[in-house]
C-alpha cells in the first residue's frame, strides 16, 4: 500500500482541548531558565502526542513576552502540528501585552459553546510562567482575563519563578490557583511535568475515562510550588 | 516477591502463585501479573465507603467463576472470567480474583479505532479492514457469552476489550463488574459516547437493552471509525450540560434519513480522500440491524438487535469482502449497488475493475428439495476459497479459518472470460443450468464454469449455491 498516500481527517464533532502556555522570555529568564523552558515544551508536546485521546484533541497556544508580546502559533494548533519554539530571552516583561494576546486569542480561537450551532470546545486551560515583574500596564488586561474566568470558562494557572520573584507581586498579578517556585533547573523540569500531568488529566476527564464521579481537579502540583492566596480587589 | 494463597480453584489451577513487579493501580484495586506470566491477580482496595461489602464482592466472584466456570474453549476465549478467588496477599487476608494474563500484544481497541488517524497508522502497518470486521465480530462474541449465561457488561465500550488486529482477537475486560441479576448492581451508568440515550434522559438503570445500544456503538466505532451518535451541534453553554443531551435527550443517529443535525459533512466520501465511512457500506445485513439499534430502537429498546445477531452478522459479512486494486484496502463488495459500474472502494474512491467478482446466494434445504435464501453471500474474486464451514448449514463462519478445509477455489479464465469454481473437495458436485437443465457433475480437481442464474449443490445436505452475478 505504499504508493498510495493516505490522507485521513478528524472525525466531524470531535471537541477540541485548548491549552495556552504563557511564558515569559524576558531578560531575567537568560541562561538555564529559557533553556529549560525550552526543553520544558518539547517534553510537553511529546508526552501529549504519546497519549492518543490527547494527541488527537490537544490544540495549543503558546504566547511569548520578552521585550514583546507575540503569539508563536497560528492561533491554536494541533499537538501534532506544534514545534515547539526556539526561545531567547530579551527585554523587559510586557505580561499585560501578554494577557491582551490571550483575550484576543480567546474571542478568535476558541470555539464557544453556542447552543445550536456547531459544537465548541472543551474549557481551555491556561497556564503563565512568568518572573513576576511585570513591566507594562497589566493591571486592565488582567481583569478581563478574570472576568472571564470567573464565567467559568476558563482554568488559569499563575507560576512565578525565579530568585527575583517578588511574592508581593505575585499575589496582585495572579490569576487562577497561583504558585511560587525557584529557577532551577529540576524545578522547570517538576512545572513542565505537572503541566503535562494536567493536560492528561484534563483529557482523562472530559474523555470520561476517569469516570464521571471523578473530582475535576488537576493533579496536585510537584513539591517545590508553594501556593500564593489570590489578591483579589 | 508477593506469594498469593488462593481459594475456591478451577480445575489446572495452582494453589498459590507468586507475582511479580509493580502493580498497575486502578480506581477499584490493583492488578500484578504471576512470575509465569500466565495468569493475573486483581487485589481490591479496601472496602470503600458506599462501595461493596467485603461479603458481597466475595459472594459476587463467586457465583460469576461458577458461571463461566466449564465454558467450551470457543467461548471461553472471550471473556476473563475469575478463576480463583484470593485468600490471602503476602499473607494479609484480601479480597480478589485471578484470571487468565492477556498477551502483551493485545491493546484496547481504543488505540485503532478513536479516529482514522489511528486506522490509517494501522493500515501504513499492512493491516486492513477486514482485521477489523474481525474483531468487531469477536467483540460481538464476547457480550454474546455474556449473554448467554443471563448476564450483563454495563461498561460496553472501547477501552474494555483488548484486541489483536493481525489476528482479529478479542478479549473482554471487566469480568468482575458483569452484572448478573440479584447480585451487586452496576458499577458505572457506563461511559459518555456509549451510554444508551435512556440512562442519560430519564436516570434508567443498565440492563441488557442498554448493553444492545452500546455494542451497538462500538460495533460501528470498530468499522467506521468514528462514533456514529456523535452530536455535532451544541444543546447548552455549558459543555457538560450539552454533552448530556446531545447523547441523551437529543441523541441522532448519524445517518439518520430525515433529522440530519448529527451527519458528518463528508459522509460516503472517501476515507482516505479526507472523508467519513458511511453505514451504507457495510451492506443490507449489517444496515438493517443498524437500523434498529440506532434508528428504531434508539428510544424503543425492544427493537435493538442482541448480541448473538450482529456475531451472525458480522462472521457472514466476512465472505463479502473484496480487495481494492488501487489502494489494497479491503471492503465489502457493495452487490446490491445497481448498475454494477457505479460500485466503488469506500477507502480511495476507485471504481471496481472489471472482471468483477462473481456473487452467489446461499440457500438452505427447508424440506427435502426445497432450499429458501439464507440471506448470506458470497463474493468470490480471483483465488478465492470456498471454505468447508460456507458450505455447511450447520454451521457459521469459525473466528479463524487457518485449519478449515478449503472446499473448493475461484479462478479466472481470461480466455473464455469466465470464472470457474475448481472443486477441491472430495465429494460430487451436481449443477443446474439458469432454465433449469441439469449440467455437469463435477468431481474432484474438476471446475465449473460459473454463470448467472446457474445452481451448485456441492455434495449431500450441503447449502445450495446460487450464482446471481458473474461476467457474462
Amino acid at each position: 500500500m505504499s504508493e498510495f498516500t493516505i490522507d485521513v481527517q478528524p472525525s466531524d464533532g470531535t471537541r477540541r482541548l485548548p491549552i495556552y502556555l504563557l511564558l515569559d522570555c524576558s531578560y531575567s529568564m537568560k541562561g538555564a531558565s529559557i533553556e529549560a523552558v525550552e526543553r520544558g515544551v518539547e517534553f510537553f508536546v511529546q508526552e501529549t502526542m504519546a497519549d492518543t485521546f490527547a494527541k488527537e484533541t490537544v490544540h495549543v497556544g503558546v504566547i511569548l513576552f520578552g521585550g514583546t508580546a507575540s503569539m508563536a502559533t497560528e492561533g491554536l494548533v494541533p499537538v501534532t502540528a506544534l514545534t515547539p519554539p526556539k526561545l531567547t530571552a530579551a527585554g523587559n516583561t510586557p505580561l499585560g501585552a501578554a494577557f491582551g494576546l490571550l483575550d484576543k486569542s480567546l474571542d478568535s480561537d476558541y470555539r464557544a459553546n453556542v447552543p445550536g450551532q456547531e459544537k465548541g470546545d472543551w474549557k481551555p486551560l491556561v497556564f503563565i510562567l512568568t518572573d513576576g515583574e511585570p513591566t507594562d500596564d497589566w493591571e486592565g488586561p488582567r481583569r478581563t482575563i478574570l472576568a472571564r474566568q470567573s464565567g467559568k470558562v476558563l482554568n488559569v494557572i499563575t507560576v512565578g519563578c525565579g530568585p527575583l520573584v517578588n511574592q508581593e507581586l505575585l499575589e496582585r498579578i495572579a490569576v487562577g490557583a497561583t504558585f511560587q517556585m525557584d529557577g532551577s533547573e529540576a524545578s522547570f523540569q517538576k512545572f513542565f511535568r505537572w503541566v503535562t500531568q494536567s493536560v492528561q488529566r484534563a483529557a482523562k476527564q472530559v474523555s470520561g475515562e476517569e469516570g464521571a464521579a471523578a473530582p475535576k481537579e488537576m493533579p496536585a502540583p510537584p513539591e517545590g510550588l508553594v501556593f500564593i492566596p489570590q489578591y483579589n480587589p | 516477591m508477593p506469594t498469593v494463597t488462593l481459594k475456591e480453584v478451577s480445575a489446572g489451577l495452582p494453589t498459590t502463585i507468586t507475582v511479580v513487579g509493580q502493580p498497575r493501580v486502578g480506581g477499584e484495586g490493583e492488578v500484578y501479573f504471576s512470575n509465569d506470566e500466565r495468569y493475573a491477580v486483581k487485589v481490591y482496595h479496601p472496602q470503600v465507603k458506599g462501595g461493596p461489602s467485603t461479603e458481597d464482592r466475595e459472594k459476587s466472584l463467586s457465583y460469576v467463576r461458577s458461571l463461566f466456570q466449564r465454558l467450551p474453549e470457543d467461548q471461553a476465549e472471550f471473556i476473563l472470567p475469575p478463576l480463583a478467588l484470593v485468600d490471602r496477599f503476602d499473607g494479609q487476608p484480601r479480597v480478589g480474583f485471578v484470571m487468565r494474563r492477556v498477551p502483551s500484544e493485545y491493546q484496547e481497541v481504543f488505540e485503532f479505532v478513536f479516529t482514522p488517524m489511528q486506522a490509517a497508522q494501522q493500515f501504513r502497518e499492512g493491516r486492513t479492514w477486514a482485521d477489523y470486521l474481525r474483531v468487531s465480530r469477536c467483540m460481538a462474541s464476547c457480550i454474546d457469552v455474556l449473554n448467554r449465561k443471563g448476564c450483563t457488561h454495563s461498561d460496553i465500550q472501547y477501552h474494555n476489550f483488548l484486541v489483536h488486529l493481525k489476528t482479529g482477537r478479542a478479549v473482554m475486560l471487566e469480568a468482575d463488574g458483569v452484572v448478573v441479576r440479584g447480585f451487586l448492581r452496576a458499577k458505572v451508568d457506563g461511559f459518555p459516547g456509549f451510554m444508551a440515550p435512556e440512562i442519560l434522559a430519564s436516570g434508567a438503570g443498565p440492563s441488557e437493552k442498554t448493553d444492545r445500544h452500546s455494542l451497538a456503538v462500538l460495533l460501528l466505532h470498530t468499522l467506521l471509525f468514528r462514533n456514529v451518535m456523535n452530536p455535532l451541534i451544541e444543546y447548552d453553554t455549558d459543555v457538560d450540560q450539552s454533552e448530556k443531551i446531545g447523547w441523551g435527550e437529543q441523541a441522532v443517529f448519524s445517518e439518520h434519513p430525515s433529522d440530519r443535525r448529527n451527519r458528518p459533512s463528508k459522509v460516503g466520501m472517501p476515507l482516505f480522500r479526507r472523508g467519513a465511512l458511511s453505514y451504507h457500506t457495510l451492506g443490507p445485513r449489517l444496515e438493517a440491524l443498524t437500523d434498529r439499534a440506532l434508528i428504531e430502537g434508539l428510544r424503543a429498546p425492544s427493537n435493538r438487535p442482541s448480541a448473538q445477531e450482529w456475531v451472525k452478522a458480522l462472521a457472514c459479512a466476512l465472505d463479502e469482502v473484496y480487495g481494492c486494486g488501487r489502494c489494497r484496502q479491503h471492503f465489502i463488495y457493495p452487490h446490491w449497488q445497481l448498475p454494477p459500474e457505479r460500485r466503488a472502494c469506500p477507502f480511495c474512491g476507485e471504481r471496481v475493475a472489471v472482471p468483477r467478482p462473481v456473487v452467489m446466494d446461499l440457500l438452505e434445504e427447508k424440506q427435502r428439495g426445497a432450499f429458501q435464501v439464507s440471506g448470506r453471500r458470497l463474493v468470490l474474486g480471483e483465488g478465492f476459497k470456498v471454505f468447508a464451514d460456507i458450505l455447511d448449514p450447520r454451521r457459521m463462519p469459525p473466528v479463524s479459518r487457518q485449519s478449515e478445509p478449503v472446499a473448493a477455489q475461484c479462478a479466472w479464465m481470461a480466455r473464455s472470460n469466465r470464472y470457474v469454481l475448481v472443486n477441491q473437495s472430495d465429494g460430487v458436485w451436481t449443477s443446474w443450468m439458469a432454465d433449469g437443465s441439469r449440467g455437469p457433475r463435477v468431481g474432484r480437481g474438476e471446475s465449473v464454469p460459473l454463470q448467472p442464474g446457474m445452481k451448485l449443490l456441492c455434495g449431500d445436505g450441503s447449502r445450495l449455491l446460487r450464482v446471481v452475478e458473474a461476467p457474462e
